[in-house]
């Protein structure tokens, strides 16, 4: 599903993301984890073509982020760490917009907005503008403008910072049933049990290199993720 | 603290024109001097068209002994220019700045943060009243003499007058603020005080001609009702003659009005600046979708970012009402428009082959005003993300940006067109040539506008304001609009009308904005999107 190649990103000298290789098999839970700064969200963006890739590739069913980017994007979604909406629209104008990108027909759209909008409790405010909106709601926005086309594969950067419970826990769900049914997700957290009870596989970056992946159990070992995150950091 | 703050502040301001906020690297000294220089123009263009106006009155009035009222008058002038020049920028810089909250959470008194964003306010008073006032202070010394008491109390006065503009203006920002608190739609409130303001404005500014005349011909009875009416100004206006009494009793009452102003505005600043904005909580009832294609929903998006942002609509898109205004007057004052301009076709050489070229140039000129695609990318700011994640090409984007220029600009430019070359009875094979020439001057600033602020886009503002209306980008753009204006019927005069038919040289001048603006898309379609996808 997501095949990243020997990924090099640098920022004047200092290099963000150095030969970073990672490979999403379709119905994998990935998780990415690193402390502040390690290159994760530099990755990310790269991932969903945002930041352009100075060596190295990045297929996403076989096509090129670099050469294919439009067809790349049709596959995928992305979730910011920070999730900066339009706020001269309101929320079901975004969501419009969004799904008018992607071409989701009228009544398919109007389905899942119905649909995702009720599990986030968000349909009173589909009608107020994104200004009007605090941190979690536009979080929530953002995540079903995500599911809104039903992509292939979908990138998160921190998607629980700013959600209540409720919605952390819908989330989760979500992001299985995406899996379940033959998709991917490759998202960043720190929050670590929640990378350990959700994630299929981790990787661990560090000062940009990738230090650890695999399974949650080739990881891990006999410790906590915690564990071996807090040594592999020392 | 206060320092600190009014540094930002001019770091905001002013940093684009030092720093490529891109790379982050120091701009040329070559670019930063042409950028400058640029200003500098358009500042004296405006500078000699206010010397242009002042200088008849100083001989008249200076031979009555009232050069006073001459000063008087011209302090009017500039205080409403100020006013009219600095006052949307306020309620947007004072309230609506992005890092308010920011502000307000760190042991700032609000009274700190108001003084320092007055700051940038001040800078744009002083700018636009400076214009007036300078050149009235010239045409004084050139015409009526000069003494070393006089420029010295002229010179005050002017920073006197822009603080007093900054006065009335942040007052203005306050009033629409705490209107706009009790509202639900605030930025329709805006645009309904920002058109009527404007109509005002400009209801003066067709009258200036009127208004001097009576000026003029009512020295007498004027100078009664300034003194009478408008006390303070005719303060300014003997402070304009040298007296430093009068310039002290200016210097207090706009002190006095400054620190009233920050005091009042400071209570009422932090439940002010964190109000909610937007529209008001409807409760969301499910209404039937249509789609769109991903083209139209770009345009759709550009479209709705240009009509939620009063400013935005007033700065960068003024010309499109001036032009339908333009169209509507001549069409009721044909006429009055016949009859005066009938004596210049009679006795000019070549006056008649150029109105076509004029008419065509006098479109462009007012459709130069609106600069729609300059501020457009950077506008998009902190949420460029969404644009670069979605899968549409950046070409895509670009062309939703110029599209929405020209479709916006097109049909008040053709209007405009059409009435006045209905209204001054030109031939309909001009008429059509004059519309292409509109056309293809609209195409051509739409995508130099977007050309120009792709190259140094700012996304790090905390007041759009900044990137609508301060950016050194649209005051490039406005400068090279109005050139390119005026560079065809320039061009006509130097050939000599009669020397060249005009329906021919009209045509090259098509042709040739039209070769520009093929090039121009090329650019945007090759370099352009490598550019955006760079940012």
């Amino acid at each position: 599903m997501l095949k990243i190649d020997h990924l090099t990103k640098a920022f004047g000298e200092k290099k963000a993301v150095d030969d970073l290789s990672l490979h999403i098999q379709p119905g994998e839970i990935y998780g990415f984890i690193g402390h502040n700064g390690a290159g994760k969200t530099t990755t990310l963006k790269s991932v969903v073509g945002i930041l352009p890739v100075d060596q190295g590739t990045i297929t996403i069913d076989g096509k090129n982020i670099k050469t294919d980017a439009v067809a790349c994007k049709k596959e995928m979604a992305y979730i910011p760490d920070n999730p900066d909406l339009y706020d001269f629209m309101t929320g079901v104008q975004y969501l419009n917009f969004v799904a008018d990108i992607f071409g989701v027909p009228a009544d398919v759209r109007a389905e899942r907005i119905r649909k995702y909008a009720d599990i986030f409790g968000l349909t009173d405010s589909l009608g107020q503008s994104v200004s009007s909106y605090s941190h979690g709601m536009k979080q929530k926005l953002a995540i079903i403008s995500a599911w809104i086309h039903d992509p292939k594969l979908i990138i998160m950067d921190e998607p629980f910072v700013g959600l209540d419970p409720k919605a952390a826990f819908q989330l989760k769900d979500m992001m299985r049933e995406v899996c379940r049914e033959g998709g991917a997700i490759f998202f960043s957290t720190h929050v670590l049990e929640v990378a350990e009870k959700l994630c299929d596989k981790v990787a661990i970056i560090k000062g940009g290199k990738l230090i650890r992946s695999g399974s949650m159990e080739e990881v891990r070992g006999d410790e906590s993720l915690e564990s071996v995150f807090l040594e592999l950091e020392a | 603290m206060l320092k600190a703050l009014i540094r930002k502040q001019l770091m905001e301001m002013f940093g684009p024109y030092f720093v490529n906020r891109k790379t982050g690297k120091a701009r040329s000294r070559n670019a930063v001097i042409g950028a400058f220089a640029g200003f500098g123009v358009l500042m004296l263009m405006l500078c000699g068209l206010f010397f242009g106006l002042a200088a008849p009155m100083v001989k008249p009035m200076f031979g009555m002994g009232l050069d006073w009222l001459f000063f008087s008058f011209m302090a009017i002038v500039s205080v409403l220019l100020g006013v009219f020049g600095s006052v949307f920028n306020t309620y947007a810089g004072l309230y609506m700045a992005k890092d308010n909250d920011l502000l307000i959470s760190m042991p700032i008194p609000a009274r700190t943060i108001l003084t320092s964003r007055m700051v940038s306010v001040e800078i744009l008073s002083l700018m636009y009243s400076a214009v007036v006032w300078f050149p009235a202070c010239a045409a004084s010394w050139v015409m009526g003499g000069v003494s070393f008491s006089a420029v010295v109390c002229q010179l005050l006065a002017m920073v006197l007058i822009s603080l007093f503009v900054s006065v009335i203006t942040c007052a203005l920002g306050w009033v629409v603020s705490l209107i706009a608190s009790r509202l639900k739609n605030k930025s329709f409130l805006v645009m309904i005080l920002t058109v009527a303001f404007i109509g005002a404005y400009y209801s003066m500014c067709f009258r200036l001609d009127t208004l001097m005349e009576n000026v003029m011909q009512n020295v007498a009875s004027l100078s009664v009702i300034v003194e009478k009416y408008l006390g303070l100004f005719a303060v300014i206006g003997r402070a304009g003659t040298g007296d430093f009494t009068s310039l002290a009793i200016f210097a207090g009452i706009t002190l006095v009005l400054c620190a009233l102003c920050i005091w009042i505005m400071a209570k009422t600043f932090v439940a002010l600046a964190t109000q909610k904005t937007g529209s008001a909580k409807v409760k969301y009832t499910e209404k039937s979708i249509r789609q769109s294609k991903a083209k139209t929903a770009l345009l759709k998006r550009e479209l709705k970012r240009f009509t939620a942002s009063a400013g935005y609509m007033m700065n960068c898109g003024m010309g499109m009402l001036v032009m339908l205004v333009m169209a509507v007057l001549a069409l009721i004052k044909r006429t009055e428009l016949t009859e005066y301009i009938a004596p210049f076709l009679q006795d000019i050489p070549g006056a008649v082959e150029m109105v076509p070229l004029i008419v065509a140039a006098v479109v462009c000129a007012v459709a130069g005003l609106n600069m729609v695609t300059t501020p457009s990318v950077s506008l998009e700011g902190k949420t460029l993300w969404i644009l670069k994640s979605l899968p549409v090409s950046p070409w895509d984007v670009l062309r939703a940006k110029t599209n929405l220029h020209v479709m916006l600009n097109i049909w008040p430019g053709m209007v405009l067109t059409l009435v006045l070359g209905f209204c001054l009875k030109l031939e309909p094979a001009m008429i059509v040539i004059a519309l292409c020439f509109v056309w293809m001057y609209i195409w051509l600033t739409a995508q130099l506008g977007l050309i120009i602020g792709l190259r140094n886009p700012i996304f790090h503002w905390t007041n759009e304001m900044v990137v609508i209306k301060q950016g050194m980008n649209v005051f490039m753009v406005m400068l090279i609009d109005f050139v390119l204006a005026l560079v065809f019927p320039a061009l006509y005069l130097l050939i000599g009308p009669t020397n060249m038919d005009p329906r021919l040289f009209m045509g090259i001048a098509v042709v040739l904005m039209a070769l520009a603006v093929v090039f121009q898309r090329h650019y945007l379609r090759t370099a352009g999107t490598k550019q955006f996808e760079a940012l």
